[in-house]
């Protein structure tokens, strides 16, 4: 990055001027190298045309992206603008992601980071740095609380004592002791997660994203650019596929229909399949427009 | 039994080991700009190959929403009320003052001045603002069937959605665009119905009766309805506070349901046509399997249930008002408390 200069002078002195940068005194050259950054990294592998750079220049949430500049060389004005503005933001972010205690640690731990600590030649290293304006810095805190949220968790489950065997946790225990119907049921998980191997990497993001994470709809439909009918439709379709995969390898298998009706059933009654509460621990109950949501209607 | 119901249930479950961990996972403002929809299209393609086959990056876009500050309502589902409390104060603060102040200021009844007329220099008895300004209820109740009306429509507009399935999901009718446009020609009746333009008395008085009213339905809490429509949008269960009602026409009649208690209802699910959970106060947890006949399901704990969500008969998880929620496999004959969301992650 070092010979690229993808941004020219104009267009930082223009940006710097529109974020309000002066307000944190924030070097221009500073300012310039975090739109170089962001720029480098959304564009990587590949080269942009100054209309591409221009236009995604003007997407940043440059204020943001300025504070965090300024934040990150230790100017105490803009410090206290963030303290002011954003940790109240992240303190209730940590609350809501961790209501049953150590909310305030979680956070606190972040805030320290984004203070940032002096190395051996007194420079600081703050995780602002690493913040490039693609999104608010709202967001951007709250993906870095959620990261570090799901790596503790993460990390404890690992610390427990549960099965970690990955065999353990694919096929838990059967409802049924029945032998022939462990078999039926390995023959069935192992025929899926073939045929869910084989899937498109889109419909596999759907999948995972509906029925293991437990994400809306409405999100995935978002995080993927389509509307949640679309998605809807997509995985109404990738289920259909799926099931033909694992009936058609079933019967490949030798297995006659009764066995292969038997093998579903013993998928269907599995109590670990589906469950998002599970989960989620009930905290990120899917919230689509779908059977038996209810509503409120202020009728009065 | 449903084949794909079971692909699906065992996908999620296969799902959940993701392939892809640590360095290669996308980092947080990657998330956050792909949250956002601000991601290159070559970046999101690779961020959606990644998180196609990674549980982490998943779980933290998964537990990013729980993270955001509420939503505000948007101005069209405020309350009218309540959207021109803040104004009408004001105003009729300013009128008050204005009134108070300035002597010259004409007050008569409205037959003896067809207009606002020029200011006088002569002093002026004061008048009690009852016999200045005439009561003007009935501008008051074309203001409340407006409200009423409004919010009816909008019921009729949210009822008419058809995407109370995955299957049946579709683009939404929006409900503000026609409102307005409604509420815009009703302005325009009433300025026709009523040539004659308010007195200064009169807008005074009703903008201190408006703020009042509205002072006052903030005060009073408003009964709610909560309506939950089944698989079949046509067969739908209505609460008010305790009474249960049931539609089998997509809310054109409804007919009230005895269900044994007198505990508020604060959440319903209904899977199927004839299959309805009430959860609400006190633990309280109604069900119906045959649409008409209810009963009380063994509480899973004494604390007010806020939520519930069922997928037939015999399972359905609800939530206490402190968050926790328990879950029955067994049509509500036992409950199992539910993983907190810090347990919840598997490897």
């Amino acid at each position: 990055m070092s010979n690229w200069k993808p941004v020219d002078a104009s267009a930082v002195a223009r940006l710097w001027r529109g974020a309000g940068a002066d307000r944190w005194d924030l070097p221009k050259q500073a300012f310039a190298d975090a739109l170089e950054a962001s720029v480098a990294k959304a564009f990587a592998g590949r080269g942009p045309t100054t209309r591409e750079v221009e236009r995604y220049l003007s997407s940043l949430h440059a204020a943001d992206l300025a504070l965090a500049c300024a934040c990150a060389l230790g100017h105490e004005g803009a410090w206290e603008h963030f303290v002011r503005e954003h940790r109240p933001v992240l303190y209730r972010a940590a609350d809501a992601l961790v209501p049953g205690g150590g909310a305030r640690e979680l956070a606190d731990s972040l805030y320290a980071d984004l203070y940032g600590l002096r190395d051996t030649d007194g420079r600081r290293h703050s995780l602002f740095r690493y913040f490039h304006g693609r999104s608010s810095l709202g967001t951007w805190l709250r993906a870095v609380l959620a990261q570090r949220h799901v790596d503790l968790v993460r990390s404890r489950r690992r610390t427990e004592s549960l099965p970690e065997d990955e065999d353990a946790v694919v096929a838990p225990p059967s409802p049924s002791c029945d032998p022939d119907d462990r078999r039926l049921r390995g023959l069935a998980e192992t025929a899926l997660k073939a045929a869910i191997e084989r899937l498109a990497s889109r419909d596999r993001l759907r999948l995972r994203s509906y029925h293991a994470v437990g994400l809306t709809l409405a999100r995935i439909g978002r995080l993927i650019g389509e509307h949640e009918a679309t998605v809807s439709r997509h995985l109404a379709r990738t289920r259909r596929g799926l099931r033909a995969e694992v009936e058609r390898t079933l019967t490949a298998g030798g297995l006659a229909e009764a066995q292969v009706a038997r093998a579903f059933e013993l998928l269907l009654e599995d109590p670990a399949g589906l469950d998002v509460e599970v989960l989620l621990g009930g905290a990120a109950t899917r919230k689509d427009d779908e059977v038996g949501r209810s509503r409120y209607e202020g009728d009065g | 039994m449903d084949r794909e119901e079971a692909v699906g249930r065992s996908a999620g479950r296969v799902l959940r080991q993701g392939k892809v961990e640590g360095a290669a996972c996308l980092d947080a403002e990657t998330l956050a700009a792909w949250s956002a929809g601000t991601l290159q299209p070559a970046e999101r393609a690779a961020a959606e190959v990644h998180a196609a086959d990674c549980s982490r990056c998943l779980a933290v876009l998964a537990a990013m929403p729980q993270a955001e500050p509420p939503a505000r309502d948007p101005w069209w589902r405020v309350p009218l009320t309540v959207r021109w409390l803040a104004p009408a104060a004001a105003i009729g603060a300013a009128v008050a003052l204005w009134v108070a102040v300035d002597p010259r200021v004409d007050i008569k009844p409205r037959e003896q001045r067809p207009a606002l007329q020029a200011p006088s220099a002569e002093p002026v008895p004061q008048q009690k603002p009852a016999e200045a300004a005439p009561a003007p209820e009935d501008r008051l109740a074309d203001r409340i069937p407006e409200a009423k009306e409004e919010r009816s429509r909008r019921d009729r507009v949210q009822a008419s959605v058809p995407g109370r399935s995955p299957e049946a999901a579709a683009p939404a009718t929006p409900a503000p665009v026609p409102d307005a446009a409604s509420r815009m020609d009703q302005a325009g009746a009433r300025s026709v119905e009523r040539p004659e333009p308010p007195t200064v008395a009169e807008s005074a008085a009703e903008s201190a009766r408006l703020a009042a009213g509205a002072r006052q339905e903030l005060r009073a809490p408003t009964e709610a309805s909560l309506v939950v429509v089944s698989s079949d949008p046509s067969v739908r269960w209505r609460v008010r506070g305790a009474v249960v009602e049931r539609s089998v026409d997509g809310g054109g009649t409804w007919e009230t349901q005895q269900t044994g208690s007198a505990a508020r209802i604060a959440a319903g699910s209904a899977p199927s046509a004839s299959v309805c959970w009430l959860a609400g106060e006190a633990g309280t947890v109604l069900l119906t399997n045959d649409g008409r006949t209810w009963r009380q399901v063994v509480a899973p704990a004494t604390a007010d249930l806020v939520a519930i969500t069922a997928s037939d008969d015999r399972v359905a998880v609800v939530t206490t008002s402190a968050g926790t929620a328990y879950r029955t496999t067994d049509g509500g004959a036992s409950w199992v408390l539910q993983e907190t969301p810090d347990a919840s992650f598997q490897e």
